[in-house]
């Protein structure tokens, strides 16, 4: 379905094309422009290698444990995980999409509206039929299939995709949104941690797989189509033909599951509920007797700003000693600075606090996993390390506003940019809010360098090490980030230019050699040694940003980020 | 503040936004860049606040090099964007106040003048409300209130007559810029509104396709021109007569 006539459009290029040819002027004009546009979509050659993992995936799940049970039901979890995936689109795409504003001023139908966005949604959900093929033309070529089992197979593709499709419109309309919203971030996370623990957590997960392999391909939804690929290669269960009844149902509850979803496609223009004042500084609400109204009147505004309330540094009050220790430390300069980086106040005690909380769990959870075996043990103190280090690394590396994009003219600028902001003091700034934090660093990594040691069977003392210079390196590491927080503002590397390639060489040998150096201090027993892996990563890291100021200073590139078309 | 752009260029990959543009602003002018969509206009404006940087020539404030390490010359002028960069989640005041702090412009009588700033911009009411509470006029308005108090040396200011603001809004912009140039101000901004141009202006500055075609103030451009009563529309006439 289309909102335009090709016919029509097709005519109208023709004749923009003979214009352009007519006139010597024009034609320059267009070749310029050309070249300007011409550039590359690799969208699609990174998502078609993500389907070929998928492949080599399920080809390592049936060599391994040997049983086509076990690769199809993992396909078929893939495809549970897809599912949430492809919900979550679907209702993005109906409810939320940015088009719908634009549509809907429209003299358009609402049916025509919706038809043209399922549409889009079905153009989307491609992918996710290449990915079944890849899997499913994996085990098929493992199997050694027939010509005919082959078709059976591309047929199989075809309608578990539908199924798919089917399940995830019937989910848009039934479930609510934080169902498939919370699976979702759930199967990420799951997908990262097997990705990154694939020599350890992954045998073990496929272990389980392989254990309720045949029961997850009997309660899965997703997995049903799948049953009779099993039936194509050796299988004698007939009976798992029965699994196409529940397909059916599926198939023929769609029409309602699309009527019910065009009942609830209803475009609301966004508007803002009614807001309050924001009243500057506690004395103000202590000036005002009682309960402080939602909007004060122009006297009272104009009291508070004949009396300088509003430029009373800080904006909000400073509750916990961290924000305390450092506005002490800071400059009148790097006040201000705080200020735009933490319009809403300094808030590092808070989160601090929320992460001691979830160290303790860790530890009160590994303690208890202890007693159920090693296996639960080790996976609950991977999880909950894997928890605890992104939380301090995002309390670590947190600028706040400082380089939020803003959009102007058709170009991204960073916040900072937009004001007469430096990079040496805005960084210097970064470090010694990052500084302050190192003691909480220091003992959230204690604890657990303290925790994995006795979950090993190691020396505490050298769990407490390894935990120190981890938190060490990830101090360090704040030199790295500062550096990419001011390049991701800016066009330094997108363009064909001698320094830009010079940049991303630099960038990728030192950010290698940190990798490798924090690695190096962290595995080699020999402590003076590893002390001196330490020292020379943490060089690394500030001559990573130094060098970085470098490039700032004096390579030609903006402070803006231009669109890619 | 003395500005000279000198041999200044600019190209985004073939694109060239800005080809050899050199002139002089003297302090206390208002100069408002003309051309059509695309001529360079923004451009120039970004590369005059350090966000662009020149692929060759130079910006010179008061004959000092200016580059984006010059915080010293960086804080002299203020850039305000066609979409203004405030805290949206904050209130209009607090805005202010982080801008003047950023400034160093939070002196004494910096309170009255913010008083009387969202007074004429029709703020105080508002002036408590977060910013994304309000209308894109208003918001804009936010940002000019914070602007003229800061009272930098050189404004730059993309588009401020399409900016949403009311009539009213527009003559308090006006009139403190008019104040702002008698004290020794430079304010230089974009327009494609020819009549404010024609009206508000001490020179005007033609960029087409990143080349300055006329630099000049209004009356030497009238003793040029035939048509004497609409300088500007003329220019603009003769620009796309050459074009063809």
């Amino acid at each position: 379905m289309k909102f335009h006539l090709p016919q029509f459009e097709r005519e109208l290029k023709r004749l923009v094309k003979s214009t352009i040819r007519n006139s010597p002027e024009l034609k320059r004009e267009h070749r310029r422009v050309k070249r300007f546009r011409r550039n590359l979509n690799l969208t699609w050659l990174w998502r078609l290698a993500i389907s070929c993992i998928l492949g080599f995936t399920v080809w390592a799940a049936q060599r391994q444990t040997g049983h086509l049970t076990t690769a199809l039901a993992g396909v078929g979890v893939y495809l549970l995980a897809g599912l949430c995936f492809r919900t979550q689109s679907l209702w993005t795409i109906l409810y939320k999409s940015p088009y719908l504003p634009a549509l809907m001023i429209l003299p358009v139908e609402i049916e025509k509206i919706f038809r043209w966005q399922f549409q889009r949604f079905l153009w989307e959900s491609l992918f996710l039929q290449v990915d079944l093929l890849a899997m499913l033309g994996t085990l098929a070529w493992l199997n050694d299939f027939s010509y005919w089992q082959w078709g059976a197979m591309f047929l199989l593709a075809g309608v578990t995709w539908l199924n798919v499709l089917a399940l995830a419109a019937y989910c848009a309309w039934r479930l609510p949104r934080w169902t498939f919203q919370t699976l979702t971030g759930g199967f990420l996370l799951t997908g990262l941690v097997l990705f990154f623990g694939r020599n350890t957590l992954a045998p073990l997960a496929l272990h389980l797989l392989d254990g309720c392999a045949p029961v997850l391909n009997l309660i899965l939804p997703t997995a049903w189509p799948l049953a009779s690929f099993d039936l194509l290669d050796k299988s004698q269960h007939w009976w798992l033909l029965l699994l196409w009844l529940p397909v059916f149902l599926i198939f023929g509850n769609l029409k309602k599951c699309l009527q019910g979803l065009l009942a609830g496609f209803v475009y609301r223009e966004m508007v803002m509920p009614p807001v309050m004042d924001l009243l500057p500084g506690e004395e103000t609400v202590a000036m005002l007797s009682g309960e402080p109204p939602t909007h004060l009147g122009p006297t009272e505004i104009e009291e508070i700003v004949s009396s300088g309330t509003f430029l009373v540094k800080p904006g909000h009050p400073l509750r916990r000693l961290p924000e305390q220790w450092l506005w002490k430390w800071l400059n009148s300069r790097e006040r201000s600075l705080a200020e735009f980086a933490y319009p809403s106040g300094l808030a590092i005690g808070a989160a601090w606090k929320l992460l001691f909380i979830v160290t303790a769990a860790t530890t009160m959870l590994v303690l208890l996993a202890s007693r159920l075996g090693s296996t639960s043990q080790f996976s609950t103190l991977a999880l909950g390390a894997f928890v605890v280090f992104c939380m301090a690394l995002a309390n670590i590396a947190n600028h706040g506003r400082a380089f939020r994009p803003m959009w102007c003219g058709g170009v991204t600028v960073p916040m900072y940019a937009g004001y007469g902001i430096g990079f040496n003091e805005l960084a210097g700034f970064f470090f010694k809010y990052a500084l302050v934090q190192l003691p909480f660093l220091l003992v959230v990594f204690l604890v657990l360098g303290g925790l994995s040691a006795w979950c090993l069977g190691m020396p505490i003392g050298l769990g407490i090490l390894f935990g120190i210079k981890v938190a060490i390196l990830m101090f360090a590491s704040r030199f790295i980030l500062v550096a990419f927080a001011f390049s991701s503002g800016t066009n330094d590397s997108s363009r064909f230019h001698i320094s830009s390639i010079l940049l991303v060489a630099f960038a990728a040998v030192l950010g290698m050699a940190f990798l490798g150096l924090g690695a190096a201090s962290l595995f080699i027993p020999n402590p003076s040694e590893s002390l001196m892996f330490l020292g020379a990563s943490i060089l690394d890291a500030w001559l990573f940003y130094w060098i970085y100021g470098w490039f700032y200073r004096f390579c030609r590139f903006d402070l803006m980020s231009l669109p890619r078309k | 503040m003395n500005i000279e752009l000198r041999n200044l260029t600019k190209s985004y990959r073939s694109i060239h936004a800005l080809d050899h543009v050199s002139l002089l602003a003297e302090p206390g002018q208002i100069i408002s860049l003309l051309g059509p969509n695309g001529a360079g206009k923004t451009t120039l404006i970004r590369c005059l606040a350090g966000i662009a940087r020149a692929d060759k020539g130079g910006i010179y404030f008061d004959d000092q090099e200016f580059h984006r390490d010059r915080m010293d010359l960086r804080r002299r002028l203020f850039l305000l964007p066609d979409f203004p960069h405030l805290f949206w989640d904050q209130s209009i005041l607090r805005n202010i106040s982080i801008i003047l702090h950023l400034f160093d412009a939070d002196g004494d009588d910096t309170k009255e003048r913010v008083l009387e700033l969202l007074k004429d911009f029709d703020l105080l009411p508002l002036a408590l409300r977060p910013v994304q509470s309000l209308s894109r006029g208003q918001a804009y308005k936010a940002a000019l209130v914070a602007l003229i108090a800061a009272d930098r040396e050189l404004w730059l200011l993309d588009e401020p007559f399409a900016s949403g603001m009311d009539p009213h809004g527009i003559d308090a912009f006006k009139r403190h810029a008019r104040t702002a140039a008698k004290r020794g101000r430079t304010i230089i901004y974009s327009t494609q509104i020819l009549d404010v141009a024609e009206r508000f202006s001490d020179r005007v500055c033609l960029i087409h396709k990143g080349e300055v075609r006329a630099y000049d103030t209004l009356t030497r451009l009238r003793e040029q021109s035939a048509d004497k009563d609409n300088v500007l529309e003329e220019m603009f006439r003769q620009l796309r007569e050459t074009e063809k």
